[in-house]
């Protein structure tokens, strides 16, 4: 396959998955585009040699990756927060999964969520989160990748992805716990 | 040893993901078994996990689409498709298919020749629609011309 075809696949293949990404992490159109298009461009103009038999999905991680540093960086710059401040406590911190007592408004929760109920406060929990669990999250739930690629794409060691996962999973139950008594006690 | 929750809590993401090997999973499954908190547990993760999945995505903007599809560089022409085609097909099927329909349309009358780039790309066309009967029975077809030459 010359390259130019093998570029135009990767644009057809995902460049869709790459913005619903970019989406989720900047919340906004504006800024998805922008991060798009500059995360495609330099992996594009550094595409001088393509091997045949190595899979697009390996220029996918990369653009991935440039996506979410950049998002991050884009962040710094906005709000002047450093990235070595630690991110996992803006949502949730080391909160563990099994703190959240069982409780009868938890069953229902549960149950709910089982019955893929609860779309729009998962919705709006996820988007609440730090970018780094909503990344997180969004490479394991949705893009379906292993921790290996998802260590690639964020830059850390398995590990940290291992308690990434973890933390993020339970920041999102969290936010959806807190809001379902919210609602519950409001009688709704 | 018996896997005991602590243990057992570090692995249910990846049971949840479905990226534990089998015998660790297998391990992992018994104590969820025997252990109502870990089960809960799975069944919010894995709750939670399809709930994400399920939500709403943005749709990519068509001019986005478009400007990353101009970056990639010129769509292939008929030439380049031919370069590739000729690369990988299968010796004398795809050759016989290619002088069949070439040859049809360039044996018409002189004044209804089309320019080579459109017999090319005309013969794309024909070789992707063809019927897989028809295509064997041309090809059977061909190489009975060629012995007989
Ligand atoms: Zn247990």
């Amino acid at each position: 396959m010359a390259i130019h075809e093998a570029q135009r696949r990767l644009v057809e293949e995902y460049s869709e998955r790459g913005y619903q990404f970019a989406f989720g992490l900047c919340g906004n159109s504006e800024d998805a585009k922008e991060l798009v298009q500059e995360a495609f461009y330099r992996i594009l103009r550094k595409w001088d040699s393509y091997d045949a038999g190595q899979p697009l999905e390996g220029w996918f991680l990369g653009i991935l990756r440039n996506l979410y540093m950049d998002s991050l960086k884009r962040y710094e710059r906005r709000h002047g927060v450093s990235l070595d401040a630690p991110l996992a406590g803006r949502s949730g911190g080391d909160l563990n999964l099994a703190d959240a007592m069982a409780d009868p408004n938890e069953e229902a929760l549960l149950d709910r969520l089982c019955r893929r109920n609860l779309g729009a406060r998962v919705r709006r929990a996820l988007d609440g989160l730090s970018r780094e669990h909503k990344a997180v999250l969004t490479l394991l739930d949705i893009e379906g990748l292993t921790y290996g690629q998802i260590g690639q794409v964020m830059d850390c060691p398995l590990n940290t992805v291992r308690s990434r996962v973890n933390r993020a999973r339970a920041a999102l139950k969290k936010v959806i716990l807190e809001k379902g008594k919210e609602a519950y006690a409001d009688g709704l | 040893m018996r896997m005991d929750c602590e243990l057992a809590g570090e692995s249910l993401e990846e049971r949840a993901a479905g990226l534990l090997p089998a015998a660790r999973a297998a391990e992992l499954d018994e104590h969820i078994s025997l252990c109502p908190a870990c089960a809960r547990q799975l069944r919010w993760i894995s709750g939670l996990k399809a709930s994400v999945r399920a939500l709403p995505r943005a749709a990519l903007p068509a001019e986005l689409r478009a400007a990353l599809l101009d970056a990639a560089g010129p769509r292939p022409g008929p030439l380049d498709w031919l370069r590739a085609r000729r690369a990988t097909a299968a010796g004398l099927g795809f050759a016989s298919a290619f002088a069949a329909a070439g040859l049809a349309l360039w044996l018409r009358a002189p004044e209804e020749r089309l320019p080579l780039d459109e017999v090319l790309t005309e013969h794309g066309r024909y070789e992707a629609t063809m019927p897989a009967a028809d295509r064997e029975s041309l090809y059977a077809g061909l190489a009975e011309a060629g012995e007989a030459r």
